[in-house]
C-alpha cells in the first residue's frame, strides 16, 4: 500500500488480522491492515475510540492482551539490513526484547500509571539504557541527564532523582520520550501521548516529537484522534474505522482533500477557530458498533450517508484515487469523487 | 431454596423430646436413622429441630449485626467527619475485647437462652460490616451520580439510603450470609462449651457437648458425627447461595443458572431428609 | 451580537468569589498555606446567552461551575440570581428556597458513565428528581420527561433501562434530558463532551444550540476546547489560575484577543492552518502551583510581555481600550477605564 516502492520502508503491515477472544466469542479487531511506513517519516493513525489504532501499534510490538493474537498477516520490520517478521518472534523471547526499547520506543498516553511510582525516574530511564547497551551505571546517569536537559527538563540533575508523581503531566510525558528514545531507535510508537495534557503544553510536546524526528531522521507513527494536530506533525495519514484502514495519503491529501464518507464527517465534525457558527457541525448518527456486529461488507455501511445495497455485500478494497492516496469505498466515480446527495452532502 | 428447606426439616415425624430409656444408646437403624441418645430419644428429630434453632439464631444475629452495621457504616461513611470518628472509635472498642470474653460478659449479665444468644451476638459482630459499609459509602459518596443528586437538591436521607445504599447491597449480602455461618459456627462453640443456650432446647452446638466425652466419641459416634455434619453442609450451602445472591443481585449480570443447580443439588440433600 | 437580549439585568451575577483551600500539614496539622482555587471572580450571565468557559487544569473553572450549582460554598464574595424580582443573594438560601434555586439552576457532569445511578433505571431517576422538585402529579411529571426526551431525541421506550445499557454519548443525552425536565433558566456543562468522542461531541454541541434556540435557556459552558467554546459560547470567559482574566465576544475570536495568556492559548490550538504554526507563541515554563502564587498579576511569571508592575500590582477586569462595548481585559497593557 502507498508510498512508491522503492522507498526505504522502516516498517511494513501486510494484510495482519487480529482477533480477540472474549469469554466464547472471537472478535475481529484489525482487518486487514496494511501500512507501509518510509524511514524517517512522521505517520499520523487517526480514528475515534474502537477503531483499532491502539491495538495495532500493541501489535507492531507484540504487546497484545492475553486473548489477542495476530491470526494472519506480517508485520515486517527493518533493521540494519535484515528484515524481521515480528509477529513470528516469540513474544517475550530475546530478539523481540532487543527490539522493545532499543529499536522501537514506546509512548504511552497515561503516564502516572506507565511510570513506576516507586522508582526514581532517573533510574527508570537509565534502565532501559542498561538493559540494552552495555555500559556502566554511570555513564548511563550522564547520558539520561542529558536527554533530559535536551528535552526541556529544568534542572535534570536534581530531576533525575525525583519521583513521578512530582512532575506535572507535561513532564511526565517528557520522562516518558526520554525512555523511549534514550536508546536512539529508528522507530518511536507514540500512543495519544498529549491527549491528557493541556494545549499550550502539548505544543511544547509536539514540537519536540518533531524536532526528534527531523534531527535524527526518526521515523515517528503517532496515534490520536485530533485531525489538526495530524496537520502540523505528519507526512502520512491513515485513517481507521472498525479495525480497517479505509483511507491513506500524504497529509495533504487526506486533511485537504478527504473522499472517504468517514474521514469527511470526521473532518466537518470538528470546529476549527475559524469555523463559521451559522454552520451546523456535521454528525454521522449513531456510534461506532461493535467488531460483532459487522461481519461482511464495508464497516461504516451503517452510518453512512451514501450507502448503497452494494456496500454490505462483500470486503471493499482500496481503490487508489491519486499516486499515494487511497480510499475504501466503492461509491467514487471514475474521478476518484462521491457522487452530489440529494438535499447535499 | 434453604429456608425452604429448613422448614422442611421441622417436618420430622418423632417428637425430639420422646424420652424411651430402654431404647437408649441404638446405634443407626431403620426406626432410627441417626439412632438415639443415652435418654433413647430419637437423634435425627433432635438433629432436625436443633437445626431449627441454630440457623434461627444465625439468620436472626446475622441480619441484626448487618443491621446496625448497614445503619451505622452509611450514616458515618456519608457524613464523615466527627460523627464518623465517633463511630469508629466505638467501633475499635468493642473490637479490642477478645469475642469470647465479650460474649461471656453479656451472657453472664443476661443469663442464658437463644434469644440472648442472638442479641449478643448481633452487639459484638457488627463491625466488620460496619466497616464494609463504611468503606464502601467513601467510594461511592464522590460519585458523579451522587454529585448530581445534591445538585438537584436531594435530602441527606434520601441520597443515602436510597441512592448508595442499593449500590452496595452486594457486598453487604455476602456479609450477612458469611456472618450466618459464623454465628452458626460460634453458636455451636458457646453451646459446645455450655454457655450458649442451654441443653433443654436442642441446637447443633450443645447436641455437640455430647462429644465433650471421649467415650462418647469412639463408641457412640452417632451422637456427634450427625450434628457436626450438618453444621458443616449447612454453612457450605449457606456460602454458595450466598455467590449466587451477590451475582443475581447486580443488574449488570447475567442469571447463573449453572449456580442456581449447585444450590438445589446441595439443599436437596438437607430436605429429603425425611 | 452582544447582548442577547434587552434585559440590563444578568440572570446570575458572581462578584469576586473566592474559593480558599487551606493546606494543613506536619504532624500538628497546622495551616501550612492557601491553594487559592478562585481568587475574585466577577462574571455576569445573561438570560439567553451561552458563557463559554475556557483555560487549562488549575484554572479553577471547573471549582467555579461547582460554585455556580452550589455545589461547594464560596469562601468569601457574592452569587447572586434573578428570580424574576432582581438579583437575589443565593449563598444563603435554605430548604425550600433553595431549592427553587436548584429548580432553576441545574448542572451536567463530565463523566457519563457515572452520572446516573447504577441501579436505578433512567425514567424512574428523571421522574425521582421532579417528584423532589415538588411536581406532584404524576401525568404532568411523565408528560415533561417524555417532552426532555423528544427535546434530545431519545426514545421513550428507552426510558426503562439501566444507564450501562446506553452509550457514552446518549448518557449525555439523557442528562441534559434529566436537568431539561426541571424546566430550569441556566445550566451549567461542565466538560461534558470531553470524554467523547469526536463525532459523538458534534452531536451534543449541535443538540445543545438547537435547545438554546427553542428554550431560550441560558448555559455556562466550562471547556479545555478554544474551538468548540469559541463555536459553542455567545461570550467566551478565559481563566488563568483561579481569576477571569478576559471576557469576549465569541465571534471576535481568535483576532481579538488582548490578554497575553489569551493568545497564547489561541495561538497553541493545533490548527489546519499552515500559519498560525508559524506565528504560534510557545510559553515557556509551567503553571505556577496554587499554593505559591505570585504577588502581582498571576501570569507574571510567563508573561512574554510583562512589565514591572504587573509583578506587584494586581490586574482587575476592566472594558477594553481598543475594542470597547462587550470586551473586558485584566491586564495592565489595557489602559481603559471602567
Amino acid at each position: 500500500m502507498s508510498p512508491s516502492t522503492n522507498q526505504d520502508l522502516i516498517l511494513d503491515l501486510k494484510s495482519v488480522n487480529v482477533k480477540f477472544k472474549v469469554e466464547d466469542d472471537t472478535l475481529h479487531i484489525l482487518r486487514d491492515v496494511s501500512l507501509s511506513v518510509p524511514r524517517g517519516s512522521f505517520l499520523c493513525v487517526v480514528g475515534e475510540s474502537g477503531c483499532g489504532k491502539s491495538v495495532t501499534a500493541q501489535a507492531i510490538v507484540q504487546l497484545l492482551p492475553d486473548n489477542g493474537e495476530v491470526s494472519s498477516g506480517e508485520i515486517l520490520f527493518s533493521q540494519g539490513n535484515q528484515v524481521l517478521e515480528l509477529n513470528k518472534l516469540e513474544k517475550f523471547g530475546k530478539q523481540m526484547r532487543n527490539i522493545r526499547g532499543a529499536k522501537i520506543g514506546m509512548i504511552f498516553q497515561d503516564t502516572l500509571s506507565s511510570l513506576n511510582p516507586a522508582h526514581k525516574v532517573g533510574r527508570q530511564v537509565a534502565e532501559s539504557l542498561l538493559q540494552h547497551l552495555p555500559i556502566s551505571k554511570d555513564e548511563a546517569r550522564t547520558r539520561v541527564v542529558e536527554l533530559f536537559r535536551k528535552l526541556g527538563i529544568p534542572d535534570p540533575e536534581r530531576r533525575y532523582e525525583a519521583y513521578p508523581h512530582e512532575f506535572s503531566g507535561g513532564m511526565r510525558q517528557r520522562v516518558m520520550i526520554a525512555i523511549a528514545t534514550i536508546c536512539e531507535p529508528d522507530l518511536v510508537i507514540a500512543d495519544e501521548p498529549t491527549t491528557a495534557l493541556d494545549v499550550t503544553i502539548q505544543a511544547q510536546i509536539m514540537a519536540l516529537l518533531k524536532d526528534l524526528q527531523k534531527s535524527a531522521g526518526r521515523t515517528f507513527i503517532l496515534i490520536t484522534h485530533n485531525m489538526a494536530l495530524v496537520s502540523e506533525v505528519a507526512d502520512h495519514v491513515a485513517v481507521m474505522y472498525l479495525g480497517r484502514v479505509v483511507e491513506y495519503g500524504t497529509v495533504d491529501q487526506v486533511l485537504r482533500d478527504p473522499r472517504h464518507p468517514y474521514t469527511k464527517a470526521l473532518m466537518a465534525s470538528v470546529p476549527n477557530l475559524d469555523a463559521d457558527k451559522n454552520v451546523e457541525l456535521q454528525t454521522v448518527d449513531g456510534q461506532t458498533p461493535s467488531p460483532a456486529e459487522v461481519t461482511v461488507g464495508c464497516e461504516f455501511a451503517g452510518r453512512c450517508p451514501y450507502v448503497i445495497a452494494a456496500c454490505k455485500e462483500k470486503t471493499i478494497e482500496m481503490t487508489q484515487v491519486n499516486p499515494g492516496h487511497d480510499v475504501r469505498c466503492i461509491r467514487l466515480d471514475q474521478n476518484g469523487k462521491l457522487p452530489v446527495l440529494a438535499g447535499g452532502a | 431454596m434453604i429456608i425452604s428447606a429448613v422448614f422442611a426439616v421441622q417436618i420430622s415425624g418423632a417428637d425430639p423430646d420422646y424420652i424411651d430409656p430402654i431404647n437408649g444408646r441404638l446405634g443407626p437403624s431403620l426406626d432410627h436413622l441417626m439412632g438415639t441418645d443415652q435418654l433413647g430419644r430419637d437423634m435425627l428429630s433432635r438433629v432436625l429441630s436443633g437445626g431449627k434453632q441454630s440457623i434461627y439464631i444465625g439468620v436472626l444475629a446475622s441480619f441484626l449485626a448487618n443491621l446496625i452495621g448497614t445503619v451505622l457504616g452509611a450514616t458515618a461513611g456519608y457524613l464523615g467527619g466527627k460523627i464518623d470518628s465517633v463511630v469508629m472509635r466505638v467501633s475499635e472498642l468493642v473490637m479490642t475485647f477478645p469475642q469470647l470474653i465479650l460474649v461471656l460478659i453479656f451472657v453472664s449479665l443476661l443469663g442464658q437462652g437463644i434469644n440472648n444468644v442472638i442479641i449478643v451476638f448481633a452487639l459484638t459482630g457488627w463491625m466488620t460490616t460496619f466497616r464494609l459499609v463504611r468503606g464502601e459509602f467513601f467510594s461511592l459518596r464522590e460519585e458523579a451520580f451522587v454529585e448530581a443528586d445534591r445538585a438537584f437538591g436531594f435530602s441527606k436521607p434520601r441520597i443515602i439510603f436510597r441512592h448508595i445504599l442499593p449500590n452496595t447491597m452486594s457486598p453487604i449480602v455476602v456479609a450477612f450470609t458469611i456472618n450466618i455461618a459464623i454465628f452458626i459456627i460460634a453458636e455451636a462453640g458457646l453451646s459446645f462449651l455450655g454457655l450458649g443456650v442451654p441443653v433443654t432446647t436442642p441446637t447443633w452446638g450443645n447436641l455437640l457437648t455430647a462429644a465433650q466425652n471421649p467415650v462418647v466419641v469412639d463408641e457412640y459416634w452417632w451422637l456427634w458425627v450427625f450434628p457436626a455434619m450438618s453444621i458443616a453442609i449447612f454453612v457450605l450451602g449457606v456460602n454458595f447461595v450466598g455467590d449466587g445472591l451477590r451475582d443475581v443481585l447486580d443488574p449488570r449480570h447475567k442469571s447463573l443458572i449453572a449456580k442456581s443447580k449447585w444450590k438445589v443439588a446441595l439443599v436437596g440433600r438437607l430436605g429429603r431428609k425425611k | 451580537m452582544l447582548r442577547v437580549n434587552n434585559t440590563p439585568t444578568p440572570l446570575y451575577k458572581v462578584g469576586q468569589i473566592k474559593k480558599h483551600f487551606p493546606v494543613l500539614g506536619g504532624v500538628l496539622r497546622r495551616t501550612k498555606g492557601c491553594v487559592k482555587a478562585l481568587d475574585g471572580v466577577d462574571l455576569e450571565v445573561f438570560r439567553g446567552e451561552t458563557i463559554a468557559v475556557i483555560g487549562e487544569s488549575g484554572c479553577g473553572k471547573t471549582t467555579l461551575g461547582r460554585m455556580l450549582a452550589l455545589l461547594d460554598k464560596p469562601t468569601g464574595g457574592d452569587l447572586s440570581f434573578d428570580f424574576g424580582q432582581g438579583l437575589q443573594d443565593v449563598t444563603s438560601l435554605r430548604g425550600v428556597d433553595q431549592m427553587r434555586f436548584r429548580k432553576k439552576v441545574q448542572m451536567i457532569f463530565q463523566d457519563p458513565y457515572t452520572s446516573f445511578n447504577p441501579r436505578q433505571r433512567v425514567g424512574a431517576a428523571m421522574d425521582e428528581v421532579l417528584r423532589v422538585h415538588g411536581v406532584k402529579d404524576e401525568a404532568e411529571r411523565t408528560a415533561r420527561i417524555l417532552e426532555a426526551c423528544e427535546m434530545v431525541n431519545i426514545r421513550p421506550e428507552y426510558l426503562q433501562r439501566y444507564p450501562h445499557e446506553f452509550s457514552g454519548g446518549q448518557r449525555q443525552r439523557l442528562a441534559i434530558a434529566r436537568c431539561l425536565a426541571t424546566k430550569p433558566e441556566l445550566i451549567i456543562a461542565d466538560e461534558i463532551v470531553s470524554a467523547l468522542d469526536v463525532s459523538i461531541q458534534a452531536q451534543i454541541v449541535n443538540l445543545l444550540l438547537k435547545i438554546q434556540k427553542e428554550t431560550g435557556l441560558s448555559f455556562i459552558f466550562v471547556t479545555h476546547d478554544v474551538a468548540v467554546a469559541r463555536y459553542v459560547g455567545h461570550r467566551v470567559a478565559v481563566m488563568y489560575l483561579g481569576n477571569v482574566v478576559e471576557i469576549l465576544p465569541a465571534d471576535s475570536l481568535p483576532e481579538a484577543a488582548e490578554h497575553p495568556y489569551t493568545i497564547a492559548l489561541l495561538s497553541a490550538v493545533p490548527s489546519m492552518n499552515p500559519t498560525a504554526k508559524e506565528q504560534r507563541v510557545v510559553l515557556q515554563g509551567e503553571v505556577p502551583s496554587p499554593i505559591d502564587m505570585p504577588s502581582g498579576c498571576a501570569f507574571s511569571t510567563r508573561c512574554p510581555s510583562v512589565m514591572d508592575i504587573c509583578r506587584t500590582d494586581r490586574p482587575v477586569l476592566k472594558i477594553s481600550n481598543i475594542s470597547k462595548g462587550d470586551h473586558q481585559v485584566a491586564c495592565h497593557l489595557n489602559k481603559g477605564a471602567k
